[in-house]
């Protein structure tokens, strides 16, 4: 059934509590004229938070405190400078001298300690000054860390050009985006690839595909965005390329309230020609008013099909649905605009922070379009040929996040976490062309609308016992929901006749009105408990836990068409909005029809049950290992099932198997500042819902209709890594990694003829590898020259190799049954120079971003697969305070500066190609 | 003939008496009559043979049970004929042959106005009437009361010479008397029949499984419910059979269930047959669309005696519902059918794609009749070889792509086996209107072949196509003809290609690419009216040739003796003296039925 996403009411609940951060604020931390010692406490082998370490203010045996769960401290105190000691069960005491505290402001006093064992992977001193505390402690969570984590931060979000998630992570090594959201991680696609948003499992929005599209994510509602690399038990089993995880806004350590507005202007869209559609009232908002439902005339459990209705109920219906098909064009397209808010603060043991984006995005894309077909004996040549396939999109970003926590004492903790992402497209496009299916120059319009949503909410608990050597008992229950809701598609195919006329074409597409809504659910609970232990030259800690995902999803589709009768009665040349008018709806002329199929509404069901232990070892003054085991219970179940017929039975595909998943990971520390690490872990990838399902499936969004396939099985994979690492200081790093990966059984695109048309399938592949190395260094220039110490490089650059072994079964289909993965790149490197000048109150980042060509479609029937072109690209940002304290910042940033040319190419012949235009922005935001 | 009797009536000063069958309702028609000695005067010395007058009669549903009163409409359009005729119509029992004749119930013979042979047939000019009731109320006569014999039964209306002794013209109407409904779906994987003693209410797939055999007897009803998911449909899997066999007086009809005038085409799906003859897919099989694959669902292999059943005088409706978005099935569908299937006389009308499409195999095929699809009338790809003989095309400005779609394989020009049929004898006419185009192309030529198309095509009249007469599409096509693995021989062409303003020449007739061809290489080529009786009549059409056609030309084709294609069709065309498509077909167009 289609239904309304209706997201409105949570969404207005957060614009009220965010409010609430201008109401002015008795219960801050910080009183008024002091400052702060904020400290973080953690072990020196193993990079965990020291809870309920005794901290005392030198001099102030009145003034103690103990760290909390995660290992925080905090002082508010007078300004002037002070220096803290720590001390811990089974630690050594360390000392922080020299910390200075200004009003208003918060100084860091973090601590490394080390246990009475003496035996340490990083150095441990037991005074330190606080200048130096600081950079220290950031080494040392990198180096500590039990897994290879390559991320973003915060602050390098905010830096960057990135607009969302997916922007973000495209720096990252080792990992590119592809078609604007889903990401490769190692070459591997996004069925290798899972997301987690604070720790969840997250559902898709899309029919079509497994993981959620980054680009759904504003980069301001992001504290970070990490992405794992490397396996271990306590993580879900479908795991092969990486992790991507997502983490909201952090709690701030004091009150803040941002505002901020960009506008954005595109060198191909702004201020050009460009076409939309008559719409609904709230569509600049990204909401649809009601304008796209589907007309109450229409029956919710029965098809609109002759003998159910009369003629005269025909006509009413089919009048029912508005006439409205056409683009309208626009002389100028107007600039894109955002505005965001974010405000939190703490009130005693609540804290509290939520942040609002909202974007208006105006973007033409003008595309060249071809399918080429074979000739015979392997010659390609042009089939269908559109070279004007115009997109107008305007897409409407809106996040918010609304997170709260409540201590309950320093030992016990709850968080309450909450994010709403929606993106809505509207889609004006046009074509033109040769379409070889009919031999026919076609000219075709379609009209769009996309409402992409997901909601976020989570609860979670942190409770750790002193009595019981400090354990950790961590619980969470996530409820995420997804929604797709595509309503009122409207195509209307017309053909160009030798005089010039363009009569509408009567073809199956051509005149039709799709809905289609799709929501996945996910509630996942999940708990851990980690006992740490200390022993005569080891230490470390014991985890298990406990994951449960279970995955749901509706789909439901409604398909319509205006079937013309007596076409010798229609002036076939009027224009579209003529053609379907009221008048021309008669039992005669058009007629409405449905042609929903029985695949159109299906459900389907993932329940996984996982249960790992594993434990974290140091022993000696070098040696780590971090390993275990995971078991996961697997049940997919997919249900297809026609409501429009009643007491039809549903068809029912079931994958079900229990794996038991090892993963270890041995760090070795070659010196205080570097590692050599290595990790193997068996991993698995399911098939995804449709993939199972036996029925063939239209792709929603066109091409290849589809059918599942109820025999595969899932993918084995097994991962060896190595690294090197090597810690400078600060963030400064240079590594190298080798990884490899064997598949048993991938999963991999097939093709199967049909009756004339070929129709895409899915099997388990003979076997795949997947090997590569990584590069990394983040450096400050000023090691070549002191003068140079305002610039940092950040570089990476990842090499990849993989294969697929296609079965001989594939031999006359496919036309490679040997070839890199689909969606994988050669090489892929960033580059990103950074200048920072205090002094001007300016910083700028200038980003290079490769990734060499890629399979995007398999070749099949004697034509070679396509390749998308390497692509380069240059962005450039830069940032000036207008005030000396910060609050008052600009921001200008010029992305794909060299307008790259993207292009696919299949047997020489450009397959596809479109440019974007180069897009400059102008924002600013203030802080109050 | 006509013309000249028509010559002669124009001198007649015969005294005309009118006479007036008054009906109830002030609805009437009006006969005029004529005296035996005038007729005998004015038709002294000629043979009346044939008539331009147009004549189709059509009931409210065809499916009664027993008891049930039988109403019959009436259009007829004498078309300028003045010639006195008597008129009889008569309800037959197609099982045991026994006619009842109206108006009085007799089984002896009589005219519409009760006469008896001995009394006399009343002599009249035939009346103009339009979509008039005939039978029951407010018609000329009460309505039927169908008897409890089950079976098929037709009501005829007949146009007989003055003489009352030789009919000149029948217009056919097919019921059948059943005890009841009975709904089908599901798949057959025995031996099943279904009985002309019953109708069939079909919703959703029939699915002749391994093993199963699907027997439909003559003068059956099967009735396709729209509005299922997956679509109504019988679907031969590549090791079921289905027998199908009907007569010319007892055929197989199946059709959509709204009431007439409501009916659609792809109201319901259609026959789909596949087997395990070679096709051109690389892999050697294809699946078909729609359905879930499984072993039963592929089509192709290594058997090209393959026997998917046979269908002898069946008749589809308003068939070609969506099997898949943006593609819909064909009223009959073959694929992988090989040499033992067995089929003649078949009709597809008012399909909502082709009417007959073959993916590959080597079925042969006799006496097809396409009428008003909305995509092409006969479609060939994926390596089908077979024959066809006798095939006739109707499209209407309401309908229609192609006469002739011919493909080798759509992904892969070079597939082998040559996608090579060999068609004799063919009538395909396109509807006349210049403004009108294709439903869902563009180049609505009458034989249009691309993507390497092979095959052979022989004595084919192909008149009035908007967008030429025989287009050869593209460079892989024209390869073929260069290499003698597609000919074209025998065609007759007359006013294609009038949308663009073509020459009525062979250059106007055929596209470039055909030109050289048609010059140089087929002798057989000519621009000429083919002089059909009445090709634009749609509802009751009539494609035979008049005398004087250039169709009974010499030296069109003589077709190979090959013991499937009968020899003595030296002419061009569908269609010598003998209509092949009289009494099981249809032509009706849904609006004529329309009240």
């Amino acid at each position: 059934m289609i239904r309304p996403i209706s997201l409105r009411t949570p969404f207005a609940a957060l614009v009220l509590l965010c409010a609430g951060f201008l109401l002015p604020d008795q219960a801050s931390g910080q009183p008024a004229g002091q400052g702060s010692i904020l400290g973080f406490v953690f072990d020196a082998n193993t990079g965990e938070p020291i809870r309920g370490a005794q901290v005392s203010l030198d001099g102030q045996t009145d003034n103690n405190s103990r760290t909390d769960l995660d290992g925080t401290y905090r002082f508010n105190l007078a300004p002037g400078t002070y220096s803290v000691t720590v001390t811990a069960e089974k630690f050594l005491p360390a000392k922080v001298e020299g910390i200075v505290v200004t009003a208003g402001e918060i100084a860091d006093g973090s601590v490394v300690l080390s246990t009475e064992t003496e035996v340490t992977t990083v150095e441990v001193v037991a005074t330190v000054e606080a200048s130096t505390a600081t950079a220290e402690a950031l080494i040392a969570e990198r180096k500590l860390a039990p897994v290879v984590s390559d991320g973003i931060s915060h602050e390098e979000i905010k830096n960057s050009t990135a607009s969302d998630a997916a922007g973000a992570v495209e720096k990252v090594t080792g990992v590119s985006v592809v078609e604007g959201g889903y990401v490769y991680v190692r070459g591997l696609g996004e069925r290798y690839s899972s997301t987690m948003l604070n720790n969840a499992m997250l559902p898709t929005t899309e029919p079509e595909r497994r993981v959620v599209p980054l680009d759904l994510f504003p980069a301001s509602l992001l504290n970070d965005v990490k992405v794992l690399k490397t396996y271990t038990p306590d993580m879900p089993g479908e795991f092969a390329g990486g992790v991507v995880k997502l983490e909201t806004v952090e709690f701030p350590r004091q009150k803040i309230f941002t505002v901020g507005t960009t506008i954005g202007f595109n060198s191909r869209t702004t201020f050009k020609p460009g076409d939309t559609y008559r719409g609904g009232s709230r569509d600049f908002f990204g909401f649809d008013d009601g304008t796209r439902d589907l007309p109450s005339l229409v029956p919710q459990d029965g098809r609109v099909f002759p003998g159910a209705f009369t003629p005269q109920e025909f006509q009413e219906i089919g009048r029912a649905f508005p006439n409205n098909w056409q683009p309208v064009p626009q002389d100028s397209v107007r600039p894109t605009v955002g505005y965001s808010i974010a405000g939190g603060n703490t009130w005693g043991k609540l804290g509290v922070v939520g942040a609002i984006t909202f974007t208006n995005k105006l973007q033409r894309q003008s595309e060249l379009l071809r399918y080429l077909v074979n000739t015979g004996g392997g010659n390609a040549a042009i089939f269908t040929d559109y070279p004007d396939y115009v997109a107008d999109s305007e897409s409407v970003r809106l996040g918010g996040v609304m997170n709260l926590a409540y201590s309950i004492n320093p030992s016990h903790k709850l968080i309450f976490r909450n994010t709403l992402t929606r993106e809505t497209d509207k889609e004006a496009r046009t074509f033109s062309g040769l379409n070889g299916g009919i031999d026919t120059v076609i000219q075709d319009q379609r009209l769009r609308w996309v409402e992409r949503s997901l909601v976020s909410t989570g609860l979670e608990g942190q409770h750790s016992f002193n009595r019981l050597h400090n354990s950790l008992f961590t619980w969470q229950l996530t409820y995420s929901t997804s929604k797709r809701d595509e309503p009122d598609f409207r195509e209307v195919v017309r053909t160009l006749r030798p005089d010039g006329t363009t009569p509408y074409l009567a073809s199956p597409q051509s005149g039709t009105r799709f809905y289609n809504y799709l929501t996945d659910h996910i509630i996942e609970p999940q708990a851990s408990w980690a006992t740490p232990f200390y022993g005569k030259g080891f230490s470390g800690k014991v985890e298990v836990g406990f994951r449960g995902t279970f995955r749901d999803r509706d789909f439901a589709a409604r398909r319509f068409r205006f079937v013309p009768l007596r076409l010798s009665q229609l002036d076939l040349t009027a224009p579209s909005d003529e053609l379907f008018a009221p008048e021309n709806i008669t039992p005669d002329l058009f007629q409405i029809r449905e042609n929903t199929r029985g695949t159109d509404q299906y459900t389907a069901a993932m329940d996984v049950y996982a249960g790992y232990a594993m434990v974290d070892l140091s022993f000696g003054a070098k040696w780590r290992v971090v390993g275990g085991v995971r078991v996961e219970d697997a049940v997919i179940d997919v249900e297809t099932l026609d409501p429009l017929i009643p007491g039809a039975v549903p068809a029912v595909s079931t994958l079900a198997n229990r794996d038991p998943l090892p993963g270890v990971n041995v760090i070795y520390a070659l010196s205080p500042k570097s590692n050599l690490r290595f990790g193997y872990s068996e991993t698995l990838s399911r098939p995804d819902f449709r993939e199972l399902s036996p029925f063939d499936f239209v792709n929603v969004l066109g091409g290849y209709s589809f059918a599942g396939n109820p025999n595969l099985v899932r993918a084995k994979i097994k991962n060896f890594d190595a690294r090197w690492e090597h810690f400078f200081g600060g963030s400064q790093l240079v590594a190298a990694s080798y990884f490899y990966k064997d598949f048993t059984n991938p999963i991999e695109v097939t093709i199967q003829p049909t009756t004339g048309d070929l129709r895409q399938s899915y099997i388990n592949a003979a076997g795949g590898t997947n090997q590569g190395v990584e590069f990394e260094l983040r450096r400050s220039l000023a090691v070549l020259n002191p003068k140079l110490a305002q610039f940092n490089v950040q570089a990476n650059l990842t090499l990849v190799d993989s294969q697929v072994q296609l079965g001989e079964a594939q031999r006359n289909l496919l036309t490679s049954l040997q070839r890199p993965m689909m969606g994988q790149s050669k090489v892929v490197y960033n580059l990103i120079t950074e200048w920072l000048k205090p002094r001007w109150r300016s910083n700028a980042r200038f980003y290079v971003n490769h990734v060499s060509r890629r399979i995007t479609d398999v070749g099949a029937l004697g034509l070679p697969d396509v390749y998308q072109q390497g692509n380069t690209f240059l962005d450039f940002v830069y940032q000036y305070s207008f005030r000396e304290d910060g609050r008052w910042n600009m921001r200008f940033t010029a992305e794909n500066l060299t307008d790259n040319h993207y292009q696919w190419i299949q047997a020489d012949i450009t397959q596809r190609s479109f440019r974007l235009g180069r897009t400059y922005s102008v924002g600013t935001t203030y802080s109050f | 003939m006509h013309l000249r009797t028509l010559a002669k009536l124009a001198t007649l000063t015969a005294a005309l008496s009118v006479g007036l069958l008054a009906a109830d309702s002030g609805q009437s028609l009006r006969f005029a009559s004529v005296s035996p000695n005038d007729a005998v005067k004015e038709l002294s010395g000629f043979e009346q043979l044939e008539t331009p007058a147009a004549m189709w009669i059509w009931s409210d549903k065809y499916v009664y049970q027993p008891g049930e009163q039988l109403s019959l409409n009436w259009t007829i359009k004498p078309n300028g004929d003045l010639i006195p005729y008597t008129l009889v119509a008569y309800r037959q029992n197609n099982q045991t042959g026994e006619k009842t004749y109206l108006p009085n119930g007799t089984t002896e013979a009589t005219d519409i106005f009760g006469n008896t042979v001995e009394q006399g047939f009343n002599i009249v000019r035939l009346p103009s009437a339009e979509k008039q009731t005939l039978v029951g109320s407010g018609g000329m006569f009460p309505a039927i009361t169908l008897p409890s014999e089950l079976g098929m039964h037709t009501v005829v209306v007949e146009v007989r010479d003055y003489t009352g002794g030789r009919v000149v013209k029948a217009a056919y109407w097919k019921v059948g008397v059943v005890e009841g409904f009975e709904d089908i779906t599901g798949d057959v994987t025995d031996n099943r029949t279904l009985v002309n003693t019953k109708a069939y209410r079909l919703s959703g797939l029939m699915i002749v499984r391994a093993g199963g055999v699907l027997n439909i007897e003559p003068g059956t009803f099967v009735i396709g419910q729209p509005g299922s998911q997956p679509p109504s449909a019988i679907i031969v899997s590549n090791s079921g059979r289905l027998e199908a066999k009907g007569t010319r007086s007892r055929p197989i009809i199946m059709t959509s269930s709204p009431p007439f005038g409501q009916r659609r085409a792809g109201d319901w799906g259609g026959v789909v047959m596949m087997g395990q003859a070679p096709v051109n897919w690389p892999s050697g099989t294809g699946n078909i669309e729609g359905l879930p694959p499984s072993d039963d669902t592929v089509y192709g292999g290594t058997d090209p005696e393959h026997n998917c059943g046979s269908m002898s005088y069946v008749r589809l409706e308003f068939a070609g519902a969506e099997l898949r978005p943006n593609d819909e099935i064909n009223a009959f569908t073959w694929a992988g059918c090989g040499k033992q299937t067995s089929l003649d006389h078949l009709q597809a009308h008012y399909g909502l794609d082709d009417s007959f499409e073959w993916f590959g195999g080597n079925n042969d095929a006799k006496y097809l009749l396409s009428s008003y699809p909305r995509d092409d009338n006969f479609d060939s790809q994926i390596g089908w070889t077979g024959r066809v003989q006798f095939f006739a095309a109707i499209i209407n400005a309401d309908n229609s792509n192609r006469g002739f779609e011919w493909d080798n394989n759509e992904n892969d020009f070079g597939a082998v086996p040559l996608n090579s049929p060999t068609f004799y004898n063919g009538t395909l006419v396109g509807d006349g209107d210049i403004t009108d185009q294709g439903v869902d192309e563009g180049t609505v030529a009458g034989i249009y072949l691309r993507r390497g198309a092979g095959g052979s095509i022989n004595n084919v009249v192909v008149q009035n196509w908007v967008d030429g007469g025989i287009n050869i599409n593209d460079d892989a096509t024209q390869a073929r003809l260069d290499a003698g693995e597609l000919s074209l021989n025998g065609i007759l062409m007359w006013k294609n290609g009038m949308f663009s303003g073509a020459a009525n020449d062979l250059a106007g007739q055929v596209n470039d690419r055909a030109l050289t061809y048609v010059t140089t290489q087929a002798p057989n080529m000519m621009v000429a009216d083919p002089m059909l009786r009445r090709p634009f009549e749609f509802s009751d059409i009539d494609f035979r040739p008049m005398l004087g056609s250039p169709v009974f030309r010499a030296n069109w084709v003589q077709p190979p003796d090959d013991g499937f294609f009968d020899q003595t069709a030296r002419y061009n065309g569908a269609f010598a003296d003998v209509d092949w498509t009289e009494e099981w077909t249809t032509t009706i167009q849904e609006q004529d039925m329309a009240k």
